[in-house]
C-alpha cells in the first residue's frame, strides 16, 4: 500500500476547496435581473409597434420566445439564465424593430419615386 | 485508491494552463460574429450612418472575444457573440434606415421642385392664355369699332341714298313743273296737239293781205314761240307756210314759203338759233278747209308752227 504524501494530500485538497468555491460563487453572485427585463419587455413592444409582426415576423417571434423563456427563468430564480435570454431577446427584439423601420422606408422611398415619376408624366403630358 | 482523483485534478490543471499559454479552440459563434461585424466594418454606409451603434457591435465583439479567449464558458461566449452578431445587423439596418430616410427627405425634396417648376409652368401658361385672351378681346374690339364705323357708313350711305331720292323727286316734281309750265305755255300759243307734236298756227290774220309781213299779233305770237324755245333749248321748229286754191301755183308758193321765212326771220331775230329752224313753203296744198267759200279760204291761208320733242325730232308730214 502505497502511503500518500502530505503535501501531494494537501495540494488536492486545496484544489478542490478552490473548485467548490469556485462553482458556488457562480451561483450566489447573479442577482436577478429586473432592469434587463424591463428593458428587453420594452424593446419587445417597441419592435411590435415598429410594425415588425408584418416587416420581420420571424426576428419579433424569436424576441418573444426569448423574453418568455427570460421570465420563466426568473420565476425559476435561474438568474444568469433569465439575463442571457433577456440580453439576447433586446438584441433580437432592436433587429426586428430596425428591419421593420427600414423596409417601410424602403418603400417610402419607391413610393414617393413613382410619385416623381407620375408628376414627370403630367408635366410631360401637359407640356406637350 | 486515492491517487486516481489527485492524477485527474492534475490533468485538469495542466489543461487550463496550457490553454491560457495558446489559442482557444474555434468556436463558430465568435466566427459568426466576427464575419458580420467585420462586413459591418467594411460597409461605408454603415461607417458613415449608423456610427453608434456599429460602434456598439464592434465593443460587444470585443467582449464576446474576451471571454472567449479567457476559455469563458461556451454558452457565455456564444451568447456574447450572439449579441454581437445581432448588433451588427441592428447596425447594418440601421444604416439602411437612415439613407433610406435621407433618400425621402431628398426625393420629397425633388417633388417639391418638380412641383414648383410645375406651377411656374402653370402660371406661365395661364399668363400666355390670358393675353392671348386679351389679344383676342382687342382684335374683336377692333372689329367693333369697324362693324360700327361701316353701320355708320352705311347709314351715311343711306341717307346720301334718301337725300338723292328726295332731289330725284324734287326734280321730279320740278320736271313735273316745267311740263304743266310748257303745257301753259304751249295754251298760250293756243297750240294743238297733232301726230307730228304741238303744232302753233298762225292765221290768215295775223299777216298784211296778200303780203308775207306779220302784223304785231302777229309777231307777239312768234315772240311768245321764242321765249318758249328759249326756254327749251333742245327743242326745234319746222316752219310750213300754206295758201288758198286762188291764184298761180307759183304764186301760191313762193307766198307760202316767204310768209313761213318771215316768222323765221322774227325767230332769228328774237335770238333763237337758225339751225334749229326749218322752213317749208307748200303752196295750196294740205287745205284743212274748203276753198269754195271766204271763210274756208281764209283758214286755208296760214303758218304752221311744228314743235319738236324734248329730243328735237319732228315726224316729217305724211301726204
Amino acid at each position: 500500500m502505497i502511503k500518500t504524501q502530505p503535501s501531494v494530500r494537501y495540494g488536492f485538497e486545496a484544489a478542490c476547496a478552490c473548485l467548490i468555491l469556485a462553482l458556488a460563487g457562480c451561483a450566489t453572485t447573479v442577482p436577478p435581473p429586473t432592469e434587463q427585463m424591463a428593458v428587453s419587455r420594452a424593446a419587445v413592444n417597441d419592435a411590435f409597434s415598429a410594425g415588425s409582426a408584418e416587416y420581420a415576423p420571424a426576428a419579433l417571434a424569436t424576441a418573444q420566445d426569448k423574453l418568455a423563456r427570460a421570465s420563466a427563468a426568473m420565476e425559476a430564480a435561474d438568474y444568469p439564465s433569465a439575463q442571457m435570454w433577456a440580453e439576447e431577446a433586446e438584441v433580437d427584439a432592436r433587429v426586428a424593430a430596425t428591419t421593420a423601420r427600414s423596409a417601410k422606408a424602403q418603400r417610402a422611398v419607391s413610393e414617393v419615386n413613382e410619385s416623381i415619376r407620375v408628376l414627370q408624366d403630367e408635366i410631360n403630358r401637359a407640356r406637350r | 485508491m486515492n491517487v486516481r482523483p489527485f492524477y485527474s485534478a492534475l490533468a485538469a490543471i495542466c489543461l487550463a494552463v496550457g490553454a491560457c499559454s495558446t489559442m482557444p479552440e474555434r468556436d463558430p459563434a465568435i466566427e459568426d460574429a466576427r464575419l458580420a461585424v467585420s462586413a459591418a466594418q467594411r460597409d461605408p454606409q454603415v461607417a458613415a450612418l449608423a456610427a453608434l451603434e456599429l460602434n456598439q457591435a464592434v465593443e460587444a465583439f470585443h467582449h464576446a472575444e474576451a471571454l472567449w479567449l479567457d476559455r469563458g464558458e461556451t454558452r457565455a461566449v456564444s451568447h456574447l457573440a450572439y449579441l454581437a452578431r445581432q448588433r451588427a445587423a441592428i447596425a447594418v439596418e440601421t444604416a439602411r434606415l437612415r439613407a433610406a430616410e435621407a433618400a425621402v427627405a431628398s426625393a420629397d425634396a425633388e417633388r417639391q421642385r418638380i412641383r414648383l417648376v410645375a406651377r411656374t409652368r402653370e402660371a406661365e401658361q395661364a399668363q400666355r392664355s390670358a393675353l392671348l385672351a386679351q389679344a383676342e378681346a382687342e382684335a374683336q374690339r377692333r372689329q367693333a369699332a369697324m362693324a360700327e364705323q361701316q353701320a355708320i357708313a352705311a347709314q351715311q350711305q343711306a341717307q346720301r341714298l334718301q337725300e338723292l331720292a328726295a332731289a330725284s323727286q324734287e326734280q321730279a316734281r320740278e320736271a313735273e313743273a316745267r311740263a304743266r309750265l310748257l303745257e301753259a305755255q304751249l295754251v298760250d300759243l293756243q297750240a294743238r296737239r297733232t301726230d307730228r307734236g304741238m303744232v302753233v298756227t298762225l292765221g290768215d290774220v295775223l299777216f298784211d293781205s296778200g303780203r308775207a309781213q306779220l302784223k304785231p299779233g302777229g309777231v307777239r305770237t312768234v315772240e311768245k314761240l321764242a321765249e318758249f324755245m328759249r326756254q327749251y333749248p333742245q327743242r326745234r321748229v319746222a316752219i310750213e307756210g300754206f295758201t288758198d286754191s286762188l291764184g298761180t301755183e307759183s304764186l301760191n308758193q313762193e307766198l307760202s314759203e316767204r310768209r313761213a321765212n318771215s316768222v323765221r326771220l322774227v325767230l332769228i331775230d328774237m335770238g333763237i338759233d337758225p339751225a334749229r329752224i326749218t322752213v317749208h313753203g307748200y303752196g295750196k296744198s294740205y287745205p284743212i278747209a274748203s276753198n269754195g267759200n271766204v271763210a274756208g279760204r281764209q283758214l286755208n291761208r296760214r303758218v304752221e308752227i311744228v314743235i319738236s320733242d324734248d329730243d328735237g325730232v319732228i315726224r316729217p308730214r305724211v301726204s
